[in-house]
């Protein structure tokens, strides 16, 4: 047997990179778990709203514990500005940072306070590490941070620029007095913040005793050959992509003062194992709530770069330097002060998660890898839907009560699985909802129901995720004020590969519903039994909520992937059995017909499904660029659900429906040029199949864009659009 | 006078178990194949076969047995492979989806492809709503509908035909009238139908976890009842005089009586006896603070053992189910025996968490393995000698372990095949240390005060490594370290274990939470009575579960015998700070918030007696003496090759001592004693290792 030269230096190094990697991240996962068992907020603790990293010296990221993927950008950017603000001989061992200010340090919105504290080690700086957290209030116009009508961040809240909290050890009990003047329930925030300075605290001990163990230069050494590996197997994943630039759009809706569309253009790049997402085209910056900062757009754009792409591959500063990225000043995903920025990472930030998703995704469709391609997916709803009340209870406490049930939209679909149910935005890994028992012992509410949002789930082969929706009463509360904030109301979450969008998010409020009286009866209504008005809620504003008034939350759902018409009947069937989807839906969207005795009728179901699709053919313009090849072609690979690449006998390569072979276009083109085309109003389209999308009545208006196979009628991409 | 024995059974997915002691500490050990199909046959032949060893009759063993302990996967393996009986769901009206929207699936993975929708336990067909609600003071809003409800319950049980039903109305954890009287409806009219209803399973606050643990007790009724019964019987008709008892996830035995209403406390039991054991063997030494570690083919399970309190752990997940249940506190991590070495997409070497398991197993079993494990990594090493495993009942394939080792890592990474080998070797120690430091630096204890108790067949090659790694200085490798959680088992005394809510806000009276503590203080009494324990044969614990008011975590802590007073447990509510931050750390308590209590937990144990395994005087004997001969192992953590000394465990005596780098070979695993440690044979043949 061949024996290979032994190389044991090469061995101990790789080996111990990998124990100091899992070291890290084992501490990094200990932070977390300090915040979730200390912390004990139900914000934090159960709906996981936080984030713990490790970075090096220079503030570049080592670990990262794998919570809010999008806090990378925000924890970042604050050590930099720390850096950047403070002199060398001013930053001391005992330290520690509060930074909450979208502007200078990067945070997603000022709820969102972070701690950092730099680690040294014999008298020198080291590393730093990062505890986060979303607070419940951090003042500011208004209770719980969402500022609706802020025109300035001035208005927004107490802003933290990154300054000392932790001095040499000792708390500055000036920041506490601060805080205790700013904020409106300042004993709750400073016990969290108390909290996250735990946390770093834990982060500088046991980062302490590694490197006591290892020696500083090994240390180093080592952390610097994590990110090499991480950058060296992010650029071979790159390098699988096709060299090819991809574009798209999403759009911000309404940014709390107008109902206009801001759109969040990228362009994405690759050439060989380099890879660049160029936001020129986006919107200047606006005087809504709904613009991030530079560090926030980093952290978003990073998010899909991690769930997408390098799922497998360790996180770290390796990946963020390895991508190039174009961020225009004073547009809505790199503002300028005084830009109002309190809802930016759900608007502008969730946006910009949504367009890389769906361009790495569009891009690894044509990868040659298997790996690659299968991991392609459909856009989550990836929107956090706000309902915030604040109001008196009985005793007359005041109550500042917003519903974590707000991280309940549904997941994109995969290419091997439906999408995730009540999944949460997608950068929320290890979202929590929380206990209907435990939201009524500690708010003045009765709930009348939470269940699954019927037909939020964009049709496809794989449906959507499904988001969830609730009602409540007021309950031991003469009534409040209820802010709503809805960030994806007319612009749903698109699907891909022939799948179509998610239904999207709302509220409702039913005036005068007197359920009181109805439940004296023996009834806990539905919100089909309730009387009174039915108000569709405008969505983004705050209203008064009274007694007698149910209040109605729904959330949307993850985009579809393939033809929906492609999706086994028998699950269709299923779904409609659940109660998943109506059979409005399984016939319009999905095509099957199910017999009175509530079976499927194949025979019927395969007409029907032809002739939805001739249906399409009639009601389609014609591709714009017409390929005839008239040589034979031979497959070569799938291309995500609708496509396949096939080649001529010359090695000639080109797109083609999976279903029938149709060449659509070369291979170096793009494929859409040779599609079938359907442009409607998406509100109709997606309102025919039974779901939910808000109509914009004003132009700009919003379009779907179905994309067929110009022969057998396949949906090969259903897109949104705007129009004027 | 005739001998008496205790038996343990200990039924694993592949072998089971059976240990047998007697008065004098005399102890047998057997095995059988387990049975998957009629799982009693196995049981009966383990039987069979020790009573076969013992040269006695199996009528007499069991005749003369009074303590019969059984340790059982069946519920764990319904839930793990969701085969349960087929259950009906009865939940308040509006809240249908709760199962399937499960406080939201996402989990920490990054990878979408391994994030998935909620099996779906109960078909949804099956999920019936029933018209009633109660608010948060247990007061009724909307009456109970109970013509609905019956037209609900026939349309489950006669078209849908369910074995089993479930309820869990919201709120009735305060105020069970409505589910009483559902379940009064069902067992009028269907009596044979499996009824849970969850204010008398799991009466505590939070409706997603209560009614996941009512959903799987009612799914794992009916076949654990089936079970436990024809256990009883078939025993008995053999000769058997005592009850059998049941191994608990909580710790301690239960009677078959309380098994029947709460079989869900049996999941997740196979970890028990190992921990059981280990603090019975503390107990034994003198050792007060333990951790344990048990290594079989897929997994490291570790737990901490602090002044002889096993340490508990509520709100257990079962899959990715979230219950309500409390259990041994138990890390288990995918490192075993089986777990194959691969290269990740950065090319760097992973151990686990997929494994080869026990079939096909490692690539040196021959029979048909391909990838590389830890197993085939310690026989490349030279750890494990391919001529004596199992003690020489199966030979071993170092050629082939060796040949995908070079295939698989060591061509790919430019090293030779003992290094790639040392590499696997190497990380599994760190991942197993990382587990332990999680028990233990993470929650706040010194290793160093604390004793390794290392057994599973694959462990005792690893475990003076995993102790150099964090810093503990002594292990112990348990005499029979491959059957050791089966001795455990009869090392556990009768525990009842009830929880509920019960909420307490400084300044209110206690007339409720005495009322809520006799309660169940007479729930457990009677239980124990049933079991035929006496007064002062047992004892009872209480604890309140405290916390700060707008914080979600509670800490139990003991509350004193009899009835309370406003002034008793005022003063718990006033000392809690302290005890907190112990727990959570300095800083943590949010010392201006009000202390509450919400939920209360009483614990019976009754005390059984316990055989105490054979003393052996101390008589060393030469290293030298017993020494089989050398092997060539390439020691992992140095990188170099060396000629150590083999000793044979049979050959060895009390009191011995062995100083590494050595390797003492048992029957069924092999101790590593690496350079700078000293081995110990003690009275009971264990082996204590100190660094």
């Amino acid at each position: 047997m061949a024996n290979t030269k032994s190389n044991p230096l090469t061995s101990a190094n790789l080996i111990k990179a990998e124990i100091i990697r899992q070291q890290l991240y084992n501490i990094a996962q200990e932070m977390g778990i300090v915040m979730i068992r200390t912390s004990g907020d139900p914000v934090i603790s159960e709906a996981v709203d936080f984030s713990t990293f490790i970075a090096d010296k220079d503030g570049e990221i080592i670990s990262f514990s794998g919570y809010m993927t999008m806090h990378a950008g925000p924890a970042r950017q604050a050590v930099r500005h720390i850096l950047a603000t403070y002199s060398q001989e001013d930053i001391k061992p005992g330290d520690a940072f509060i930074c909450n200010d979208p502007h200078t340090t990067g945070a997603c919105h000022p709820p969102d306070v972070g701690i950092v504290k730099p680690i040294f080690y014999d008298g020198n700086l080291v590393a730093w590490c990062w505890a986060e957290g979303h607070l419940l209030d951090v003042g500011g116009m208004s209770p719980g941070g969402f500022a609706v009508t802020a025109t300035e961040a001035y208005q927004e809240a107490l802003r933290f620029p990154g300054i000392k909290i932790v001095s040499e050890g000792k708390i500055v009990q000036d920041i506490f007095h601060l805080l205790q003047a700013n904020f409106r329930m300042p004993q709750h925030d400073m016990n969290n913040i108390r909290c996250f300075i735990a946390a770093c605290n834990i982060c500088e001990k046991r980062t302490i005793d590694m490197i006591d163990k290892y020696g500083l230069e090994e240390f180093n050494k080592y952390v610097e050959l994590n990110k090499e590996l991480s950058e060296k197997a992010y650029r071979e994943r790159i390098a699988k992509l096709p060299d090819k630039t991809y574009e798209a759009t999403e759009w911000i809706e309404h940014n709390g003062h107008e109902n206009k569309l801001w759109p969040v253009h990228c362009k994405l790049t690759i050439q060989g194992d380099n890879i660049t997402l160029d936001f020129t085209g986006t919107a200047p910056q606006t005087d809504g709530f709904v613009n991030i900062s530079e560090g926030t757009a980093i952290g978003c754009l990073m998010t899909p770069i991690m769930l997408v792409l390098t799922p497998d591959i360790p996180f770290n500063e390796g990946i963020i330097r390895a991508t190039n990225m174009i961020l225009p000043e004073g547009t809505v995903i790199n503002c300028k002060m005084p830009a109002p920025v309190s809802s930016g990472h759900m608007e502008a930030g969730m946006r910009v998660t949504k367009v890389v998703t769906e361009l790495l995704s569009r891009a690894m469709i044509e990868s040659e890898d298997e790996w690659v391609r299968s991991h392609a997916m459909a856009c989550f709803h990836d929107s956090w839907v706000v309902g915030v009340f604040a109001g008196n209870d009985r005793e007359g406490k005041p109550v500042v009560f917003l519903d974590m049930n707000g991280g309940g939209a549904g997941g994109g679909a995969q290419t091997v699985s439906d999408g995730l149910d009540a999944a949460a935005s997608f950068t929320q890994l290890s979202n929590g909802l929380p206990d209907i028992e435990i939201n009524e012992l500690t708010n003045p509410i009765l709930y009348l129901w939470r269940k699954l949002n019927v037909n939020s789930g964009g049709p496809g082969k794989y449906r959507g995720g499904q988001g969830i929706e609730f009602g409540w009463i007021p309950w031991g509360t003469e009534g409040g004020n209820e802010l709503i904030s809805s960030a994806c109301s007319q612009v749903p979450a698109r699907g891909i590969m022939g799948g179509y969008p998610g239904g999207t998010s709302g509220h409702w409020i039913v005036r005068n519903a007197n359920v009181e009286n109805l439940m004296k009866t023996g009834t806990l209504p539905s919100f089909e039994q309730l009387k009174g008005e039915k108000e569709l809620q405008p969505f983004k504003h705050v209203t008064p909520i009274s007694q007698g008034d149910v209040f109605v939350q729904f959330e949307g759902g993850g985009g579809g992937l393939g033809d929906p018409l492609k999706r086994n009947p028998e699950v269709v069937l299923k779904d409609f059995n659940d109660g998943y989807i109506t059979q409005e839906m399984a016939e319009t969207a999905y095509g099957i017909v199910i017999d009175e005795k509530g079976n499927l009728d194949e025979e019927r179901t395969k007409t029907r499904r032809e002739l939805i699709r001739r249906e399409r053919l009639g009601q389609s313009a014609p591709p714009k660029q017409k390929l005839i090849v008239k040589k034979s072609l031979k497959f070569v690979k799938s291309a995500g659900d609708a496509l396949q690449v096939s080649a001529d006998s010359n090695g000639q390569r080109y797109m083609c429906c999976s279903d029938c072979g149709t060449v659509l276009s070369n291979i170096e083109e793009a494929w859409e040029q040779g599609a079938g085309r359907i442009v409607t109003k998406a509100s109709e389209t997606l309102g025919n199949f039974g779901m939910f999308l808000k109509v914009k009545d004003t132009a700009p208006y919003v379009k779907l864009q179905e994309l067929i196979c110009p022969e057998c009628g396949t949906m090969l991409g259903a897109t949104t659009s705007v129009n004027e | 006078m005739a001998d008496s024995y205790q038996i343990g059974i200990d039924m694993g997915g592949t072998f089971t178990d059976i240990v047998v002691i007697n008065q004098n500490g005399e102890m047998w050990t057997d095995k059988a194949d387990t049975t998957p199909r009629n799982l009693i046959e196995g049981l009966l032949n383990s039987v069979e076969n020790v009573s076969g060893q013992m040269g006695l009759e199996s009528t007499k063993l069991l005749n003369q047995c009074d303590r019969f302990v059984h340790g059982t996967t069946i519920v764990t393996n319904s839930i793990a492979e969701l085969k349960g009986a087929k259950v009906g769901l009865l939940v308040t009206k509006g809240f249908r989806d709760t199962l399937r929207i499960a406080r939201s699936p996402r989990i920490d993975n990054r990878d979408h492809h391994k994030q998935v929708n909620m099996p779906d336990l109960v078909d949804r067909k099956c999920i019936l709503e029933v018209e009633e609600r109660l608010d948060k003071n247990g007061r009724v809003v909307v009456e109970i509908n109970q013509q609905q409800v019956e037209k609900a319950v026939e349309q489950l049980v006669v078209e849908q035909n369910v074995e089993a039903i479930a309820v869990c109305l919201l709120w009735s954890f305060l105020n069970p009238e409505h589910e009483q009287q559902v379940k009064q409806i069902i067992e009028t009219k269907y009596p044979s139908v499996y009824v849970t209803i969850s204010s008398e399973l799991y009466p505590v606050m939070r409706e997603y976890e209560r009614m996941v643990t009512t959903t799987l007790n009612a799914f794992t009724g009916p076949k654990v009842v089936r079970y436990v019964d024809q256990v009883q019987t078939e025993l008995e008709a053999k000769g058997l005089k005592s009850p059998v008892v049941f191994i608990q996830s909580f710790g301690g035995s239960l009677s078959a009586e309380e098994v029947r209403l709460a079989p869900i406390t049996l999941v997740d039991s196979g970890p028990v006896g190992g921990v059981l054991g280990s603090n019975y063997l503390g107990n034994t030494l003198g050792i007060k603070n333990m951790i344990t570690g048990d290594m079989g083919g897929t997994s490291f399970d570790c737990s901490v053992i602090v002044n002889n309190n096993l340490t508990k752990t509520q709100r257990v997940y079962l899959r990715e189910f979230l219950t309500g249940l409390s259990k041994i506190d138990v890390t288990a991590i995918g490192s075993g025996g089986g777990s194959i070495a691969w290269l990740d997409s950065r090319g760097v070497p992973q151990v686990g968490p997929q494994s080869a398991s026990s079939d096909p197993g490692p690539v040196c079993y021959g029979r048909g393995g391909d990838q590389p494990t830890v197993t085939d990594a310690n026989v490349v090493l030279g750890f494990i000698d391919p001529e004596y495993f199992l003690g020489g009942r199966r030979k071993l394939e170092k050629e082939r372990a060796e040949e995908v080792y070079y295939e698989k890592l060591a061509s790919k990474l430019d090293m030779s095949i003992m290094d790639a080998a040392a590499s696997a070797y190497q990380l599994v120690v760190a991942s197993m240390s990382n587990a332990v430091r999680g028990v233990s630096v993470e929650r706040g204890y010194d290793p160093s005060e604390f004793t390794f108790v290392a057994y599973g067949g694959a462990l005792p090659v690893f475990a003076a490594e995993i102790c150099r790694e964090i810093g503990i200085r002594k292990a112990i490798i348990p005499s029979t370290s491959a059957v050791f959680s089966a001795q455990g088992l009869l090392a556990g005394d009768d525990v009842r274990n009830l929880v509920r809510s019960c909420f307490w806000k400084p300044g209110q009276d206690v007339e409720s939470v005495n009322k809520i503590l006799e309660e169940m203080e007479e729930q457990i009494k009677a239980s124990l009575y049933a079991s035929g324990f006496k007064e002062g044969e047992y004892e009872i614990q209480r604890y309140g579960d405290f916390k700060f008011e707008g914080q979600i975590f509670e800490l139990p802590v003991p509350i004193p015998s009899g009835e309370i007073s406003k002034e008793t447990i005022e003063e718990i509510s006033n000392n809690f700070a302290p005890l907190y931050e112990a727990e959570y750390g300095p800083g943590t308590a949010w010392v201006h918030s009000p202390v509450n209590m919400l939920t209360v937990r009483v614990t019976g144990i009754g005390h059984v007696e316990k055989f105490q395994p054979k003393s052996f005087p101390n008589n060393p004997i030469n290293a030298e003496d017993v020494k089989k001969g050398t092997r060539k192992v390439y020691l992992p953590m140095e990188h170099k090759l060396a000629e150590i000394p083999v000793y044979d465990d049979r050959e060895i005596t009390p009191g011995s001592k062995f100083a590494g780098p050595a390797i003492i070979e048992r029957t069924q695993t092999t101790i590593f004693i690496p350079e700078g440690v000293i081995a110990t044979m003690d009275n009971y043949r264990n082996y204590l290792l100190e660094l």
